[in-house]
């Protein structure tokens, strides 16, 4: 049944030392040999998606350690669907040995889900404008749809713009990472991903918006994370830089 | 039981694409594309590559799609699962081709999903009569949903199965016959499969059913030694070998002229490269157009 020869396929694709399954034809060229023609295909194929989804952290590794890393990842978790532009999401966990690379290919992956997210406008201050200021405290903003906030314990975003340029890490890194971590905000409101390192306070604000918190309650969940955080240069920060992409009032939905 | 296809698409996609050379659009080239409109008559692009809600990739393509003719070229249907076709997979392809409005859309008789996983590779199929029913099943699945014909490629052998029992040509013969699908017929698979087990090209050529044939492919292999007998690799890594140009040029005797894709995918050149592969393909092409 085709349907077993496909399993038995499978399972052996997908090992370390892949075996044909019965009923494969050999000659001058083994069985063996024409099988693993295709467990070559496989594993390596993926492995290059995954270089071509992590470069910095392939960087940071090297080859020869990243592609180990990798196959060990294609073994343990092929792709479920045809779209490999997905298949990766959960490689930064399988790093978790060399903290450091895991949270990069966290970072990596979130640029990627930014890179390939929905297109959506940028919200047009001049719309902002027309609102009445004693209902800015009602006022719900839309993230973009490729909006990623993101809190690594070691700071990857000088990392990976070394790595990313190809230039040699920044320094020694810090032993102890800074407390609470970085904390990065990606988008990409037009044709380019921005990363941008932010302050607690602003990515308290930026998570309560997005999980749907009308402005004042967002300000005030930001502002017990930050006293200081100044809410007005905030939100004027992200306006410009094409955080969010509209905004709503509760009773209007 | 035979796919019935709405008579519009069935119009559309009988060689829209005009039977000249045409190129696999790659990264590395986008940026060209997208700021000189180099001088090719078509494009394939392979539509997995594309399978994201948005951003700047899709958009590069769908402002480059707007003056070239479009074949999305899929490698992740898998035509030949035992558990057919993924109706979710099928579905995003459909978003996408509702997007770029390709006017050829392909896949292979191969396989790479079973229960649950996708393998990445152009898995080879027994050719058996359960074989058979089963990528006509899928097939005509596909059809159904995309609302279109498809063409479906014949891969790359580097094995084959006990059990088979129909020849590669005959079972595609057949599953164009049942599904009225097309034919895409990649002279370099061909080529690269007789060399692995053993078969004469020009003989599978000569049975190729002519009006079937809705797209040719040509491409690069390498040549591996195994220490006990040579395996030809179809890697689409280097130049048309001149064997190839020559079963190209034969098939093109018999069956007329098609449209004639140049494939590059890995060690990718500069655009040059392929421009001058696909001049070569152009006159083949119109050598026989002058016939």
């Amino acid at each position: 049944m085709l349907r077993d020869l496909q399993a038995a396929m499978r399972r052996q694709l997908l090992s370390a030392h892949p075996a044909p399954p019965p009923g494969i034809l050999g000659d001058a060229v083994p069985a063996p040999v024409r099988f693993a023609v295709h467990a070559n295909n496989v594993v390596g194929s993926l492995v290059e998606a995954l270089e071509a989804a992590f470069p910095a952290t392939v960087r940071l590794l090297g080859h020869a350690v990243f592609r180990r890393a990798a196959a060990g990842y294609v073994r343990r978790h092929p792709p479920h669907v045809p779209q490999i532009l997905a298949f990766g999401d959960r490689f930064p966990d399988h790093l978790d040995e060399m903290p450091e690379a895991a949270e990069l290919a966290r970072f990596e992956w979130a640029w990627n889900a930014a890179f390939f997210a929905a297109d959506a406008p940028m919200l047009d201050p001049a719309d902002l404008r027309a609102v009445p200021q004693h209902r800015y405290p009602e006022l719900r903003f839309t993230l973009h749809p490729s909006a990623h906030l993101l809190t690594v314990a070691h700071p990857v975003l000088d990392l990976w713009k070394a790595l990313r340029h190809d230039e040699p890490p920044p320094g020694p890194l810090p032993i102890d990472p800074p407390p609470g971590g970085e904390q990065v905000l990606i988008v990409r409101p037009l044709a380019e991903v921005c990363a941008v390192a932010i302050g607690r306070g602003e990515f308290t604000l930026l998570l309560a918006l997005s999980a749907g918190a009308d402005l004042w309650h967002a300000s005030t969940a930001a502002a017990g994370t930050d006293p200081g955080l100044d809410l007005q240069a905030a939100l004027l920060a992200h306006l410009q830089l094409g955080t969010f992409t509209a905004f709503s009032f509760p009773l209007e939905e | 039981m035979s796919t019935p296809i709405p008579a519009n698409h069935a119009a559309k996609a009988s060689f829209p694409v005009p039977s000249q050379a045409g190129i696999g659009l790659r990264h590395r080239h986008v940026a060209e594309f997208l700021t000189s409109r180099p001088r090719v008559a078509w494009i394939e692009v392979h539509s997995e590559t594309y399978l994201a809600a948005g951003g700047p990739r899709l958009r590069a393509l769908e402002a480059i799609r707007r003056d070239y003719p479009l074949s999305c070229h899929g490698v992740g249907l898998s035509l030949g699962s035992a558990e057919g076709v993924d109706p979710e997979h099928l579905a995003r392809l459909a978003t996408l081709y509702d997007r770029l409005e390709p006017d050829l859309v392909s896949d292979h008789l191969a396989w790479s999903v079973t229960g649950g996983t996708y393998l990445n590779d152009l898995l080879p199929l027994p050719y058996t009569e359960e074989a058979l029913d089963l990528v006509r099943r899928n097939v005509e699945r596909t059809q159904e949903t995309l609302g279109r014909r498809i063409l479906v490629e014949n891969p790359s052998r580097y094995l084959d199965f006990e059990q088979s029992t129909i020849p590669e040509w005959e079972f595609l013969a057949e599953l164009a016959a049942r599904t009225g699908c097309g034919l895409l017929l990649d002279v370099n698979n061909v080529y690269v499969s007789a060399g692995n087990l053993g078969f004469d090209a020009d003989a599978y050529l000569a049975h190729v059913p002519a009006q079937a044939v809705g797209e040719i492919h040509v491409a690069g292999h390498a040549v591996h030694e195994t220490g006990t007998g040579t395996l030809l690799i179809d890697d689409h890594g280097d130049v048309v070998a001149d064997a190839v140009w020559a079963l190209l040029a034969s098939t093109l005797e018999r069956i007329g002229p098609r449209p004639v894709l140049v494939e590059w995918d890995t060690r990718v050149p500069e655009l040059a490269v392929l421009m001058a592969e696909a001049a070569r393909a152009d006159h083949l092409l119109e050598m026989r157009h002058a016939a």
